[in-house]
């Protein structure tokens, strides 16, 4: 269908030229047509390589939670690539995406815009493709330890913002164990890859759930947290493909 | 580190700017650069009147403090804000002082006289060199400074936690481990690594440093093979940094 669809755009625009090559004054409106064609025509683009990364990390995590059979490896692994090829489906090119406030905005290293978390795409994927290979014990250890891994790095970024918050409004040890369970409870969107640059920019705190923190907070501590979180800045999070970002070298998919 | 990646990202964006508009750089645009971390002067003023009743308010919930103990620090706070505000008008007269001289060639130079002040716009005016911080050690009698020290080392426990936690969130996505593995880790590294600031640049370096540091049969215990690999890998990083923690003063207890 890909090829096709590339062949399409190339032959319409030959023999419109060739139409046109008689009458030089209409070359303009072959131009604009072949544009216009090219622009009608969705560009197919290739999974970058860089996401590779996510989804040879994720069959690590995988292999040791799940413990598959040599030949269940064999499965996942071209199920991963399955999934690793339609992830082009997020690669926005140079276009900007919608954002909205307090979204995270991911990037690939060459400033490739993307829509979505790739690390949360790469997650979903895999659940739906270990079901049918995996016996249930097995799909059962990975849901299991997803929800660890998920609660544990989200516990991580929570107490960060915890933290900042205590910096501001100087938290009892009550209050800021109370925000912790509120928060992980009812944040889902918080991401561990964004979360840091706060820490490196103190005077910019995240969106918090306002529902979730204001029960918690006293008046006084209120009026300070509105006043410090009333600035809003929108960090990226740069996706990286070097040996220092992805660590372990288990190149399931090369 | 992150924020220095944003200065200098939004610095070269202003070159490329002014490349196309002749260097058309005012003051305005210099003052922007030293309050881009809260927006603008007129805020930064606010903030940081704000920060010394905060200094007061978490003072006082640790210890009880006497109004004349309040105000003394309350005027050394106002004092820190008066000398920073008289180095940026000292910075503006060296901006001014590049006059028409300013080209791309020393635009960097007019960053370099905003850069540090940025910085403590970012950091924040109180920190132990602050004159807040020597009259608040001066002011308050031994019961007192005890109460604060046992507090403000607690705190500095807990900050030190979120450090740690965050570093092998981030560290378990670049080498995949379970949920057992991920505990054990979190346990020799809370025990290994004491105290930390989660705001210094160089935190995920010191702990991979610390660890670095423990007999290899610890991690052997804990880590499979290719994992052992990938964070030996990290640890060698680390020691690459050696110098530069110790310049730090981050290796100041060994």
């Amino acid at each position: 269908m890909q090829t096709f669809l590339r062949t399409f755009v190339v032959l319409v625009t030959i023999t419109v030229c060739g139409q046109a090559r008689s009458k030089d004054r209409d070359l303009g409106l072959v131009n604009d047509v072949a544009e216009m064609i090219e622009a009608a025509v969705p560009k197919l683009v290739e999974s970058p390589d860089f996401l590779k990364p996510l989804v040879n990390s994720e069959l690590s995590f995988i292999k040791r939670v799940c413990r598959p059979t040599v030949n269940q490896m064999d499965k996942i692994v071209v199920e991963a690539k399955t999934a690793f090829d339609s992830m082009s489906d997020m690669v926005q090119g140079n276009n900007q995406p919608f954002v909205r406030v307090g979204e995270i905005r991911f990037m690939g290293p060459n400033q490739e815009q993307l829509s979505g978390n790739p690390y949360g795409r790469v997650r979903r994927d895999a659940m739906k493709y270990l079901k049918p290979i995996l016996s249930e014990k097995q799909f059962q250890s990975y849901v299991d330890e997803t929800k660890l891994r998920d609660d544990f790095e989200r516990g991580a970024a929570i107490w960060v913002v915890i933290d900042l918050m205590d910096n501001k409004l100087v938290l009892t040890i009550e209050q800021r164990q109370k925000l912790y369970e509120k928060l992980l409870a009812g944040w889902r969107d918080i991401e561990i890859s964004s979360i840091q640059n706060y820490v490196s920019n103190p005077n910019y705190m995240p969106q918090v759930p306002n529902n979730l923190v204001d029960p918690v907070l006293s008046t006084e501590q209120r009026s300070l947290w509105n006043a410090a979180s009333q600035t809003r800045v929108q960090f990226q999070v740069s996706i990286r493909e070097d040996n220092t970002t992805f660590l372990i070298h288990e190149d399931w998919i090369r | 580190m992150v924020r220095s990646g944003n200065v200098l990202l939004w610095v070269v964006m202003t070159i490329s700017s002014a490349t196309a508009q002749q260097f058309q750089i005012d003051i305005n645009q210099f003052d922007s650069w030293i309050f881009q971390g809260v927006g603008n002067e007129t805020r930064a003023q606010t903030l940081f009147a704000s920060a010394i009743d905060l200094e007061i308010n978490r003072l006082e919930r640790w210890t009880s403090l006497e109004d004349s103990q309040k105000e003394r620090i309350r005027l050394a706070g106002q004092g820190d804000i008066k000398r920073f505000f008289d180095r940026v008008e000292k910075a503006r007269r060296d901006f001014h002082a590049l006059g028409d001289q300013l080209n791309q060639n020393n635009i960097n130079e007019a960053y370099q006289i905003a850069s540090p002040l940025s910085q403590e716009v970012s950091k924040g005016l109180f920190g132990e060199t602050s004159l807040l911080r020597k009259v608040v050690n001066g002011t308050l009698d031994d019961e007192q400074a005890e109460k604060i020290r046992v507090e403000t080392a607690r705190r500095k426990r807990l900050h030190t936690e979120t450090a740690i936690k965050m570093w092998l969130a981030e560290l378990g996505r670049r080498i995949p481990m379970t949920g057992e593995q991920r505990e054990a880790m979190l346990q020799i590294t809370l025990s290994n690594v004491k105290s930390i600031e989660a705001e210094n640049r160089y935190t995920s370096y010191l702990i991979s440093y610390r660890l670095s540091k423990m007999p290899p049969d610890k991690l052997e215990e804990i880590l499979d093979e290719a994992q052992l690999k990938a964070i030996q890998y990290s640890f060698n990083q680390a020691k690459q940094y050696e110098a530069m923690l110790k310049q730090q003063g981050l290796l100041n207890d060994e």
